[in-house]
């Protein structure tokens, strides 16, 4: 569980973010139900709004941030939404989880879950050279699982 | 001073998923994804027959209805009918192989 404490116009909140079967948002003792928008990684971008100060609870995989007034509390680094990663990256996402599952299946489906994460987090930070690099290495990782998978059953 | 206090405090919190808001271009990011996979995996019969089906499906229902991503949905239609093609093709020389020998 993750606990941050926001203090709005003298105001303190407590925001806590519990993950376990349902993704939960608790504001001061407050429990809401939080989905996330990917099938196969936890992504969420919530905002919590108290009167004019919005704060922004942004989950990328096992990434937790809290980013109050456009800052982010962990990283320090200005708020980007979720809605702003690339096209690209999604793409990749989906070649990745689906494509894995279909060459070499679980492992290739959770090599394909654990670089997703990479494209998305790199895809905010607008590094498109290092999230085609970052695809065409999974690529390499998920072949070479099928090859080994394929010399062993056969 | 305290009727301020309580005035903050029964502030009301609100609480949205902000990409529920946003305009969704999901499907047709599918119907591309669907597309690339029937033509990378072709050679394999089964899976352009399923995965193509669906992009198609996927990549019409966005044309017809005008969502965001039309160039990815025109992408995905046409790998998913070329990755369809080619595992007809393949599937019609193994059967016309039987039959031969």
């Amino acid at each position: 569980m993750k606990k941050w404490e926001v203090e709005v116009d003298g105001v303190r909140h407590l925001i806590q973010y519990k993950k376990g079967f349902k993704n939960t948002i608790i504001v001061d003792g407050e429990t809401y139900k939080a989905k996330s928008s990917n099938w196969f990684i936890n992504i969420l971008d919530y905002a919590i709004q108290f009167g004019d100060t919005t704060c922004q609870l942004v989950i990328v995989g096992t990434k937790v941030d809290l980013a109050v007034n456009g800052i982010f509390m962990g990283s320090n680094k200005p708020y980007e939404p979720i809605s702003n990663v690339p096209a690209l990256s999604w793409v990749f996402v989906g070649i990745s989880t689906i494509g894995g599952l279909i060459l070499c299946g679980i492992w290739g489906l959770l090599t394909g879950i654990l670089m997703s994460t990479v494209y998305i987090q790199k895809g905010l930070e607008k590094k498109t050279g290092f999230i085609i690099g970052a695809f065409i290495g999974c690529s390499a990782i998920q072949i070479l699982i099928f090859v080994v998978i394929s010399s062993l059953l056969y | 001073m305290d009727n301020q206090e309580n005035q903050n405090r029964t502030q009301k919190t609100v609480v949205y998923d902000q990409l529920s808001q946003e305009k969704k271009k999901s499907l047709s990011v599918l119907s591309l994804v669907l597309g690339i996979i029937s033509f990378i995996f072709c050679w394999t019969i089964v899976t352009p027959l399923i995965t193509g089906i669906i992009g198609i499906i996927t990549s019409i229902i966005c044309l017809i209805q005008h969502r965001e991503g039309t160039n990815m949905a025109i992408a995905g239609l046409v790998l998913s009918l070329i990755g369809l093609v080619i595992a007809f093709i393949i599937l019609a020389l193994i059967i016309i192989g039987i039959a031969v020998s």
